[in-house]
């Protein structure tokens, strides 16, 4: 549904985007995932047909962006980062009025803007102003435009960006939902979010691919079977490195880079049900080979440990 | 287009500028116009519409000022310039809807003219002329007012600076005689005062309107072309 081929934006001397290229088959939700700056937003603006790339090509459906413009923005629903809306107008007025930019047919309008309402829960704010609105209607307002011309592809940027907990709960399920009628591209730089809707995520950074795959295959998700622990201990680095992956249970041992000299980092994958009992273990062999434990931590798996793993820094 | 002209009015009349506006422009004409009827010069129909024409000046940038850069602060031209709609449809819509409600405020000041119709004799082709004049101008000031407005995200920014460009082009007239020919006479040409002294007597020319019009239109595609460049910037 959507590809991109080969697709670079340099705004000046800046390059957001280099040599980015990823396909999303029909129906998929997708993660687009980077930290701060790695170019999510610049990808979607373009995906979206508000920037045009310095070079590459989109085609959605089959529809070339660039050469097919107005065809190809009839596809896509987008929420700009911070989803921009018009305060004075009320909500139900401002969808028909984006329904009917979107080329929705008079006749059609009405009902469309009720079902986008429907999807989005707002029937009980119709006529409020956009402006009267709490943060969390406001995004299902935006989300509410991005669908009421029932697009082909939804792009959103960022979407529970600045929702208080249990909003993004409601706004996570709500997109998980969208992905049964559309194909969903979520930017993102927030890994359990992506984890928690999408099934399959591609990682940017500094505008770049760094990897494209299922959030199993990527670990972003940790296998049900494994734990990861994070282990410091003072005490010569190789030794201590051969001592843990001597151990049973420990399946793997990735040093990292350590902030103090003499004091060796490591993250340990634990195989099995029985992780406490091999953090015990681990602890205590340790400690008899007259080393310092200096911290043992249960380690969540995060974005920026997939980075340093993803671009090979994380084992050094 | 119609779309984006309909959000437009509405955005208008859900605020309280309009009425404001609408009110102080009412009171402006009604000093002048009394200030112009008690002095009991000859001529004051068009020294009325003179006044007119200059507070139109004063008023369209306040109006024109939001339309483009607001879209931009707020982020909201992202938006806008994703649906399918074009760039020219966009301008056209935002400049009809603010045309046509400094039209209605022109509407509003038939009244003076009304009252010399009714004791002082005047010209009914005058009166027409006055308007259509006063229509046309407006078509430039909107036209000016939309093109600042798409260059700048802030209202304050557009709207000073529309407001200053209007007046240096209405003023093209009076500067012209200072710098003498033949800058003087190409200025003059270009003044927006000048333009208006034919219709203001009532006689209608191809060349005046024909100005308006083609300067209105030129500022419309400047829009469109600095609302494209917003997608490279
Ligand atoms: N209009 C612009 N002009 C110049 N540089 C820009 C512009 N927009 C973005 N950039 C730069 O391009 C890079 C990518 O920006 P982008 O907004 O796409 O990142 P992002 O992944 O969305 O980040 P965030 O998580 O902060 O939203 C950044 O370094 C940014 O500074
Ligand atoms: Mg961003």
């Amino acid at each position: 549904m959507i590809a991109v081929s080969h697709l670079s934006k340099t705004y000046g001397e800046r390059r957001a985007l280099d040599d980015v290229s990823f396909t999303v088959a029909q129906g998929e939700v997708v993660g687009f995932l980077g930290p701060n700056g790695a170019g999510k937003s610049t990808a979607l603006r373009i995906l979206a047909g508000f920037l045009p790339p310095t070079a590459g090509e989109v085609r959605l459906g089959g529809v070339d962006l660039f050469r097919e413009a107005r065809a190809a923005r009839r596809l896509t629903g987008y929420v700009p980062e911070h989803t921009p809306l018009y305060p004075e107008l009320p909500v139900r007025w401002y969808l028909d009025h984006m329904a009917a930019l979107e080329g929705v047919p008079r006749g059609d309008r009405r009902r469309r803007v009720e079902e986008a309402m429907e999807r989005c829960c707002l029937a009980e704010v119709a006529g409020t102003f956009i402006g009267k609105l709490s943060k969390g209607y406001r995004r299902r307002v935006g989300l509410a435009q991005a669908l009421v011309h029932r697009p082909a592809v939804l792009l959103l940027d960022e979407p529970t960006d600045g929702l208080d907990p249990r909003q993004i709960v409601e706004a996570r399920e709500l997109i998980r939902e969208l992905g049964r009628d559309h194909t969903v591209l979520v930017a993102s730089h927030i890994l359990a979010e992506v984890s928690l809707i999408c099934r399959r995520a591609i990682i940017i950074q500094e505008g770049r691919i760094v990897a494209e795959d299922s959030l199993e295959h990527l670990g972003l998700s940790a296998r049900p079977d494994q734990t990861l622990v994070r282990l410091e201990v003072r005490g010569p680095a190789a030794e201590v490195r051969s001592l843990l992956e001597g151990q049973t249970g420990v399946a793997e041992v990735r040093q990292e880079t350590g902030e103090e000299p003499g004091v060796v980092r490591c993250l340990l994958v634990v195989e099995g049900r029985q992780d406490s009992l091999v953090r015990e273990q681990v602890v205590r062999r340790v400690v008899e080979a007259g080393w310092e434990v200096r911290s043992l931590a249960a380690v969540v798996p995060d974005l920026e440990q997939a980075f340093l793993r993803l671009t090979g820094d994380g084992a050094a | 287009m119609s779309a984006v002209l309909r959000k437009e009015l509405y955005i208008y009349f859900s605020t309280p500028l309009a009425y404001i506006l609408a009110a102080a422009f009412l009171l402006g004409n009604g000093y002048l116009f009394s200030v112009a009827v008690l002095s009991g010069q000859p001529g004051i129909l068009g020294l009325t519409f003179q006044d007119i024409a200059v507070l139109s000046l004063l008023v369209t940038p306040l109006l024109t000022m939001r339309l483009l850069a607001e879209e931009g602060a707020r982020g909201t031209v992202e938006l806008l310039l994703t649906t399918p709609v074009s760039e020219i449809g966009v301008v056209l819509g935002k400049f009809l809807a603010c045309l046509a409600l400094v039209g209605g405020l022109l509407a509003l000041t038939v009244l003076y003219p009304l009252i010399l119709l009714v004791f002082g004799g005047v010209d009914p082709g005058q009166v027409l002329g006055g308007y259509l004049g006063l229509f046309l101008l407006a078509t430039v000031s909107v036209a000016v007012g939309v093109f600042v407005s798409s260059l700048t995200d802030s209202q304050v920014v557009a709207g000073v600076f529309s407001f200053v460009v209007l007046l240096l082009l209405w003023f093209l007239q009076p500067i012209s005689l200072a710098v003498g020919p033949p800058v003087g006479a190409f200025l003059a040409a270009l003044g927006l005062s000048t333009h208006l002294t034919a219709l203001s007597q009532g006689l209608w020319t191809l060349s005046d309107t024909a100005f308006f019009l083609s300067m209105a239109a030129a500022f419309l595609f400047f829009a469109v072309l600095s609302l494209e460049s917003r997608r490279w910037r």
